[in-house]
Formats: structure tokens, C-alpha cells, sequence
């Protein structure tokens, strides 16, 4: 089943967490009629395999990775119709170029990292658009070049270089947030310092506003290395009690009261007998 | 009088107040109030305290229900109502993936701050751009087959799947007890 959706509501670095986290295997297609950016629109699909990026491209045609190596001049006379044999073949194409020694191990790095990461990284400053997830099987090997990057890596490299965080906004962890490491040991992804700094802090001991305080960095910045933390599955965000809020805690307890009028305000919760338990699994299966 | 004490926690509109409603022997105690924050934009009106239902089934034996507080902040109500309770389901509504992020932060606050046996309620899944509840559950964070709670599927406005989400609940605290 697809999953579609808007970037507004669902954002790219939700969707890459999704699709990471669940090893998906498909292809992401982001379309926008009109990127306010650019003014002009967008379509760019984005392979995934196993939760990792393989591939990006703004075609179907199986030309996309033939047509960047031939902007660079690395396809020649001698090797035309041995490329044109290889986009056919069931293999990724880079592999194959590679182990017949027309493209080398970092010509294939480069192409990578036009062909995918200058590409996806990309989509993170757009404002709006349609996305589109197809689980298949089905890879198109002509546009792979043989490397890969965890969605979630390419998440953290688009949202460092990030500049308008008004679309992610409502997305952000709050101030009053703290962080709690959810990950034995040390991260497998290379964290910068301020990404560092931040980690340190993911003890759930003092919340995001004096985590700011204490790394004298305005708060806006702290929530966004926060947001990084989160979408890539170092930290949670557990939210804390609204400050605001406590001073009327004593009005707000009055309300706070049982059927029997007892005001709910023990940190004490009751034993359930099994008889009790018993009966009120027999009483709801009657009534249902 | 035995009383065990069931939350329904959950995103905006996801059918809070209207699963105690739908079950509850006794008028719904609710306190739905204009909504003032970004609520506003789903949900003309929202809970801002609790609400309120119960069971009897017994001459000394009661199930109470609580609703949290429907607007997208953590206030002291939170807490009063977690203190005592002794499970509580989380409610997803399978066409709003935006509130899914919410719904997270829900369950680290509930899992942070009590450890009580919870269940996951997809509602609205014959909503047009419902999400599967295999892909719910990775939304919500849940990778590892072996540490999931069990989901359920309901409809709040519908009796019966309402009380068969109530008895997965107990069935589950029953296994965890």
C-alpha cells in the first residue's frame, strides 16, 4: 500500500526516520507544483533499499546515472555500447563499471554524492509538496551506483545545512523538553560538536531552555540540533510540565476528583484484586 | 469500593472524549472548552481538564475512565490523572500522520513518568489517507517486534469495539501483573 501524505504535515525528516526504521525497500517520490524556492516545479524520486538511500534522480527512464557520467566525460567512443549493454543487466550499474575498470572506486563516490546527496539534501528546503512512498521490490540497478546511506544520515547532512527552519517549526521539540539517550554506547553516526555538546546533555536531566543556558547558544538552535538528535534515532523528547500551568495546579486538583468525590491526588494507585479483574473482563465480554 | 482507574490518552480529535462517552454508564463529565492553541485549527472545542466515565459491575466494584487533556501541552492535569491510574490506552487517529510526533512525545512522557501496562487504539481507519497500523507502529517508534504493546483497531463512536479495546487493556494488565 502507498503511503502519501504533504511535506507540511509530514515532513521529510519524518518520512526518512519511517522508512529507515522500518528497512523499507521503494521508491519515495516528492512532487511539487510550484517550488516557492525556485518558482519552478519539482518531482525528484529517491530509491530506497532496506531503509538506505540507493538512488535519487528526476526521471524514470533509467538514463539518469548514464546521462551523469556522460556530463563528465567518462563515457567514451571505446565504452559507449558496453554502458548501453549494462544499463539493461539486472546489477548496479556502478558496480558493474566499476569491475570492469571504467569508472574507479572515487569517480563512484562523486556520483554518489551529486547524483544523491547534493540532490536529497536539497529537499529539505522545500516548503511544500506531495510525497509518495512504493514499497517494491524492483530497483532500477541503471541508477544505482553500489553506494548507500541510511536515510537517517541523509537527514542529518540536510538538516545541517538547513537555513529556513520555518517549515519544521511546529515539528521542533519544545523549550521546556528534555532528552533521554534511547541508544547503548556511542552513536554509529558522526556527530559534529554542537550535535555532541547536545548528546552529552541526553540524561533527562535539565530541559532544552538551559541546555541553552548552559551552552550560552540561543535556544531556536539548541531545538534544532534537538529535532537532528531525534529524526535520527539517538534521543526521545520527553516533555515536561508546562510551568505555566503549575501555578493553578491548586484549582485544577478540585477538579480532579473521583465518582465518589474524592479528590484524585495520592501518588499511591490501588491493587486490583484478580477476583475484581475476573469479573470485569467477564462483565465487558457480556456486553460487547 | 474497588476501583481500577483506566487513561485514555491521545492526539487531537483522535476520539477521546467520545470513547468514554460511547461506554460510560453515567453522563460523560467533560470539560470541553473552546480550544486556544493550534487545536483550534482541528477541533472548534476540546478538553482542556478531563473527562470522566465509569462502569459498575458490581455492588462494590467500578471501572473509571479518564480523558487527557486534548491541547498539545503537558500541563499538572497529566499528572493527577497518571498518578493513579493502573493502564491506559493510547489513541492514534490513522489519517493524521502529522500528529504522530505528538503522539510519541505522549507515550515518552507516560513511559518516563509511570511504568503501567498500555495499549496502542488506531481509530479513523477508513479515513481517506489512513495509514496501515504496521506503519503506525513504526511511526510511533515501535522497531522491535518482541517490545510492542498490543494495537488495536476501534471506533470510538462504535460500542462494541470501544469495550473490546477496554478488554484488550485489562487482558493486558492481567498478563503484565
Amino acid at each position: 500500500m502507498a503511503i502519501t501524505g504533504s511535506l507540511s504535515e509530514f515532513s521529510l525528516p519524518e518520512i526518512f526516520q519511517f522508512l529507515d526504521q522500518g528497512q523499507k525497500t521503494g521508491i519515495l517520490t516528492i512532487r511539487d507544483s510550484k517550488d516557492l524556492s525556485t518558482g519552478k516545479s519539482l518531482l525528484r524520486h529517491i530509491w530506497l533499499l532496506n531503509g538506505r538511500v540507493v538512488a535519487a534522480g528526476d526521471r524514470l527512464d533509467n538514463r539518469g546515472l548514464a546521462r551523469l557520467i556522460e556530463q563528465r566525460g567518462w563515457i567514451t567512443d571505446r565504452n559507449r555500447l558496453q554502458v548501453e549493454r549494462l544499463i539493461t543487466e539486472n546489477v548496479p550499474l556502478g558496480i558493474n563499471l566499476k569491475s570492469l575498470g571504467i569508472l574507479q572506486p572515487d569517480q563512484l563516490k562523486l556520483l554518489f554524492s551529486v547524483q544523491v546527496l547534493r540532490q536529497v539534501c536539497s529537499l529539505f528546503q522545500v516548503e511544500t509538496g506531495q510525497f509518495r512512498f512504493d514499497a517494491k521490490s524492483d530497483l532500477p540497478k541503471a541508477e544505482m551506483t553500489g553506494l548507500s546511506l541510511p536515510a537517517t544520515e541523509t537527514t542529518l547532512m540536510g538538516l545541517r545545512s538547513l537555513k529556513d527552519w520555518q517549515i519544521l517549526q511546529s515539528k521542533l521539540p519544545e523549550p521546556n523538553s528534555t532528552l533521554f539517550n534511547i541508544i547503548s554506547g556511542q552513536p554509529s553516526l558522526r556527530l559534529d560538536s554542537s550535535e555532541t555538546q547536545v548528546w552529552g546533555f541526553a540524561d533527562g536531566s535539565i530541559n532544552l531552555k538551559k541546555i541553552a543556558e548552559h551552552l550560552q547558544v540561543p535556544i531556536q538552535k539548541i531545538q534544532q540540533i534537538a529535532f537532528r538528535l531525534i529524526v535520527v534515532g539517538l534521543v526521545e523528547e520527553v516533555p515536561d510540565i508546562d510551568a505555566g500551568m503549575v501555578n493553578n495546579a491548586v484549582d485544577g486538583a478540585a477538579i480532579a476528583t473521583d465518582a465518589n468525590g474524592q479528590i484524585v491526588n495520592s501518588s499511591e494507585r490501588t491493587e486490583i484484586s484478580n477476583s475484581f479483574l475476573q469479573s470485569l473482563v467477564g462483565f465487558l465480554q457480556n456486553k460487547a | 469500593m474497588e476501583i481500577m482507574r483506566l487513561v485514555v490518552a491521545g492526539t487531537v480529535g483522535a476520539g477521546k472524549s467520545t470513547f468514554i462517552r460511547t461506554v460510560s454508564e453515567i453522563d460523560v463529565v467533560d470539560t470541553d472548552r473552546r480550544a486556544t492553541d493550534e487545536t483550534a485549527e482541528i477541533k472548534h472545542r476540546t478538553t482542556v481538564a478531563m473527562d470522566f466515565g465509569r462502569l459498575t459491575f458490581g455492588p462494590n466494584m467500578a471501572l473509571h475512565i479518564y480523558g487527557t487533556p486534548g491541547q498539545q501541552r503537558f500541563d499538572f492535569m497529566w499528572d493527577i490523572l497518571i498518578r493513579k491510574a493502573h493502564a491506559f490506552i493510547l489513541l492514534v487517529a490513522a489519517h493524521r500522520p502529522h500528529e504522530f510526533r505528538y503522539a510519541r512525545r505522549i507515550l515518552s512522557y507516560m513511559n518516563r513518568r509511570v511504568q503501567i501496562p498500555y495499549i496502542i487504539g488506531i481509530t479513523h481507519m477508513d479515513c481517506e489517507g489512513a495509514w496501515s497500523s504496521e506503519n503506525i507502529k513504526l511511526a510511533l517508534g515501535f522497531v522491535d517486534e518482541k517490545n510492542q504493546p498490543p494495537i488495536v483497531i476501534l471506533n470510538a463512536d462504535e460500542r462494541d469495539t470501544v469495550i473490546q479495546a477496554i478488554v484488550a487493556l485489562v487482558q493486558y494488565y492481567i498478563s503484565k501483573v
